[in-house]
C-alpha cells in the first residue's frame, strides 16, 4: 500500500457553532448527503478539499455522530429498504447503548441524521423513540414529548369511534 | 425511503442554539417512527394530536397495516356501520357497494376480511372490481346470492387467500397466480373443480389447507394429482372427511403425496389415516420434517403393523393431536423417528400412560430439545430428564413441586419457558418462576394468570446475569391483557407485591399497563 496516500484519509468537518472535527473519509461517507457532495468533487479532490460545512448539525449533537460513524465505518450499512424490512429488530448491544441519551440530544440525534442522510442511525434513533411511546396512554405521550393536545372533546370522540372500525392485521 | 428529504424550516436550527424539542421533528421522520409500533399502538397515536392523526392518516403504508373488518352476525346484513374507517366518510346504510368499494380503494388497503354475511354477486364485483392491489383476503362464512353473475377479476398480488366455511364460488372470482398461503375450506361438496381451477395457476404456493365438506372430496377431484405444486412446503387436511369414504382417499392421498414429496416439509393429516399413509410417509417422504399424527390413527392402528414402517431420519418434530388412549402405538412411533427434537403432546389426555410415553422418550430420546405437555402427573418420576431441553411447554402447572423439580433438574440448558393456561387460583406457581429465572440461559419466559394473584404473589425474582423477556398474559376482570416485560439482571431488581420497585427507565415504560390495571403506586426505588 502506498504510504504516503492512506487508504482512509483525514476528513474534517465544521458544525454550525463553529467547532472542527475530524475524521476518516471511510466514517464520513455513512452520510448520504456527504457521499454526495464528495462524489461530486471527485475522488482526487478529497485530500485538497477543505472542512467541510455542517450548518445543520451542531458540535454537541456532530460529536455523537462521529462516533457513531467511526464506530460503524467497516460495517457493511443496509439499505433504507433493507431497514424497513427488518421485523425481528435484533438491536447491536454497541448501539443500544450509544442510544442510552436524553430525550433532547436525541431530538438532536434524529434531526442531524436525517439530514446527513444516515439511514441507519435514523432508523435507530426514531426506533429508539418508538420504544418508549410503547404501551403508553395518548396523555402519557403527550407529557413525555411534550405536546400540546390540540383536539377538541368532540373530535377526540370522533377519531375514537372511527377508530373501532379499523383492527389489527 | 428517502431520508434526505429535510425540511430546513422545521429545523430551526439557528445560531443562537435553540433546542430541538420534539415537534420539530419532520413529519418524514414522525413517520419512520411509527413503522416501529403496532396498529393497536398506531390507534393510541392517532389520539395524541392532530399532526400525528394527520401523519398516521396520510401514510398508506402505515393505513394499510389495518383490516378493514366488515361484519355483522345479527342479520346478515352489513347495515350498521354508520361511520367506517377513519376517512370521515358517511355510511347510512349499505350493503357490500361501492361505497366501501370506495374508501377501501381510497387508502388502499390491501387485507380486507369479510365475515358472516350474505352477499350479492353483483355487490361483490363491484366492490372488488378496482382492487387489484389486495394482498389479501378472508371470507369467513359467507352466503353468495345469483352465483351466477360472479365476475372474475385479476388480483396480482393477492398472496394469502383464505376462505373458511364459504360458498365455494368464492373462490372462483380471484384471478392469481401469486399465491403463498391457501386455505379452502367449503360448505358445501360440489364444485370442488373450482378450487382446482385455482391452484393450476399457482407457482409459489407454499402452504395449502384443506378442510370443511371440501375435504371430502377434493383428493378425488379428476386431475388434483396433475397439479404439481412444486413450492409447495406445508400441507393439512383439517376438519378431516367422513369416516364412510375416508378408506377411498387412501389412494388418491398417498398419488398427491408422491407428487409432493420432494417439497414437502411439513404435513397435518387431521384425522385417522391408513397406516399405508405412514408408511408412505416415512418411507418416502425424503423432506418432511413435521408430522402430526392424530391419536384416533393410533388407537384404530394394529400394534402389529409398526413392523412394517421403516425408520425415518429426517423427521425431527411430531405433535399428536387429540385425546389420548393408546400408549404402546405411540411410543412405537416415536422409536420410528431417532431424529427427533421437538415433541408435541399437549393436546393429550393426562394419564399415567402418558407419563410412561415422556418416561420412555426420556430414556430413548434424550437429544430433544423441544418439549411440550399438558401437565406433569402427581407420581411423578424423577427418571424424566433430557439433557439437551432448551423449550418446555406446559399448559397447566397444578402441582408446583415437581415443576421446581423438572425445572431445577433442565435448568442448565432451558432456554424458553411456557406455562400456558394457569388460570386456576393457584399461586403457587410463582415458586415455580422463581425456578424459572433461576436458570442461567433463561431468555424467555410466558406465563399466563390472573392479575391480583400475580401481584400478590410474585414476589421476588431471582438474580441472574441475563436479560430475559418476561411475557405475562394478565386477565383482568374484563379482558385479557399482555405485558412484555424486560428485565436486565441484576441490574433491576423487581418486586411486585402492592408496589412495584423498579430502578430503570425500561423498566417504569413497561409498567404502565400494570399501572391502568388498578395498580396505582409504583415505587422507583433507586432513583
Amino acid at each position: 500500500m502506498d504510504i504516503d496516500r492512506p487508504s482512509d484519509p483525514q476528513v474534517s468537518v465544521v458544525s454550525s457553532d463553529g467547532t472542527m472535527f475530524h475524521t476518516t473519509l471511510k466514517s464520513i461517507l455513512l452520510s448520504g448527503t456527504i457521499k454526495d457532495m464528495i462524489e461530486h468533487i471527485g475522488e482526487g479532490g478529497v485530500e485538497n478539499m477543505g472542512a467541510i460545512p455542517l450548518q445543520n448539525v451542531d458540535s454537541k449533537t456532530l460529536e455523537i455522530v462521529i462516533k457513531w460513524i467511526e464506530h460503524h465505518k467497516d460495517n457493511i450499512q443496509p439499505t433504507s429498504e433493507e431497514i424497513k424490512d427488518k421485523t425481528a429488530d435484533f438491536i447491536d448491544p454497541w448501539d443500544e447503548n450509544f442510544l442510552e441519551m436524553d430525550l433532547d440530544k436525541l431530538y438532536n440525534l434524529i434531526t442531524a441524521a436525517n439530514y446527513l442522510n444516515i439511514p441507519q442511525l435514523l432508523w435507530l434513533s426514531t426506533r429508539k423513540i418508538a420504544m418508549l411511546i410503547k404501551n403508553r396512554t395518548p396523555q402519557e405521550i403527550r407529557s413525555l414529548f411534550n405536546i400540546e393536545d390540540d383536539w377538541t372533546p368532540q373530535e377526540i370522540e370522533a377519531v375514537q369511534k372511527e377508530n373501532q372500525w379499523c383492527e389489527e392485521k | 425511503m428517502q431520508c434526505n428529504t429535510i425540511n430546513r424550516k422545521k429545523l430551526k436550527m439557528e445560531d443562537n442554539n435553540d433546542e430541538i424539542e420534539f415537534r420539530d421533528i419532520p413529519d418524514e421522520v414522525l413517520q419512520h417512527l411509527f413503522f416501529y409500533l403496532s396498529p393497536k399502538m398506531l390507534k393510541v397515536c392517532t389520539l395524541v394530536c392532530k399532526r400525528w392523526n394527520k401523519v398516521i392518516e396520510n401514510s398508506h403504508e402505515l393505513m394499510s397495516q389495518f383490516v378493514l373488518n366488515i361484519e355483522d352476525k345479527s342479520n346478515f346484513e352489513i347495515a350498521k356501520a354508520q361511520k367506517i374507517y377513519r376517512n370521515h366518510y358517511s355510511i347510512k346504510t349499505f350493503k357490500l357497494t361501492t361505497e366501501i368499494k370506495e374508501i377501501i380503494v381510497a387508502h388502499r388497503l390491501r387485507h380486507l376480511h369479510i365475515s358472516n354475511c350474505t352477499l350479492h354477486a353483483e355487490d361483490l364485483n363491484e366492490c372488488l372490481k378496482d382492487l387489484g392491489i389486495l394482498e389479501s383476503f378472508t371470507g369467513k362464512t359467507i352466503k353468495i346470492q345469483e352465483k351466477s353473475l360472479l365476475k372474475r377479476a385479476k388480483f396480482k398480488r393477492l398472496k394469502k387467500l383464505h376462505i373458511d366455511f364459504s360458498d365455494i364460488d368464492l373462490i372462483l372470482v380471484f384471478d392469481t397466480d401469486a399465491l403463498d398461503t391457501a386455505y379452502f375450506a367449503t360448505s358445501s361438496e360440489d364444485r370442488g373443480s373450482a378450487v382446482l381451477q385455482i391452484l393450476w395457476k399457482q407457482v409459489n404456493l407454499k402452504d395449502l389447507t384443506i378442510g370443511g365438506y371440501l375435504a371430502n372430496n377434493f383428493l378425488k377431484l379428476n386431475g388434483v394429482c396433475e397439479i404439481a405444486l412444486n413450492t409447495l412446503e406445508r400441507f393439512r387436511i383439517e376438519r378431516g372427511p367422513n369416516k364412510t369414504i375416508r378408506d377411498f382417499l387412501n389412494d388418491p392421498l398417498i398419488k398427491f403425496l408422491t407428487v409432493h414429496q420432494a417439497s414437502l416439509i411439513s404435513l397435518e393429516l387431521i384425522y385417522p389415516v391408513d397406516l399405508n399413509i405412514y408408511k408412505f410417509v416415512l418411507n418416502h417422504m425424503p423432506n418432511l420434517k413435521y408430522l402430526d399424527i392424530p391419536v384416533t390413527t393410533l388407537s384404530e392402528l394394529k400394534t402389529e403393523s409398526f413392523n412394517l414402517l421403516e425408520r425415518n431420519n429426517v423427521i425431527n418434530s411430531i405433535r399428536f393431536v387429540g385425546q389420548f388412549k393408546n400408549l404402546p402405538k405411540a411410543t412405537a412411533i416415536v422409536d420410528l423417528c431417532p431424529s427427533l427434537t421437538s415433541i408435541d403432546m399437549s393436546d393429550l389426555t393426562i394419564s399415567s400412560h402418558f407419563m410412561l410415553l415422556l418416561f420412555h422418550l426420556s430414556q430413548n430420546h434424550s437429544q430433544i430439545e423441544v418439549l411440550k405437555i399438558p401437565n406433569l402427573l402427581h407420581d411423578y418420576h424423577n427418571g424424566i430428564y433430557f439433557p439437551h431441553l432448551k423449550e418446555f411447554f406446559v399448559k397447566t402447572i397444578p402441582d408446583q413441586e415437581h415443576y421446581c423439580k423438572f425445572i431445577q433438574q433442565h435448568s442448565k440448558t432451558l432456554e424458553k419457558v411456557t406455562i400456558a393456561n394457569s388460570n386456576d387460583d393457584n399461586f403457587l406457581k410463582f415458586l415455580v418462576i422463581e425456578q424459572i429465572t433461576a436458570c442461567p440461559n433463561i431468555k424467555y419466559i410466558s406465563i399466563s394468570a390472573q392479575t391480583s394473584i400475580i401481584m400478590r404473589k410474585f414476589n421476588k425474582l431471582v438474580d441472574t446475569n441475563h436479560e430475559w423477556t418476561l411475557v405475562v398474559n394478565f386477565r383482568g376482570p374484563s379482558e385479557l391483557k399482555f405485558v412484555t416485560l424486560k428485565f436486565n439482571f441484576p441490574q433491576d431488581c423487581v418486586i411486585f407485591q402492592d408496589k412495584v420497585m423498579v430502578h430503570s427507565e425500561e423498566m417504569i415504560r413497561n409498567m404502565h399497563t400494570l399501572e391502568d390495571m388498578g395498580l396505582n403506586r409504583f415505587v422507583n426505588k433507586y432513583k
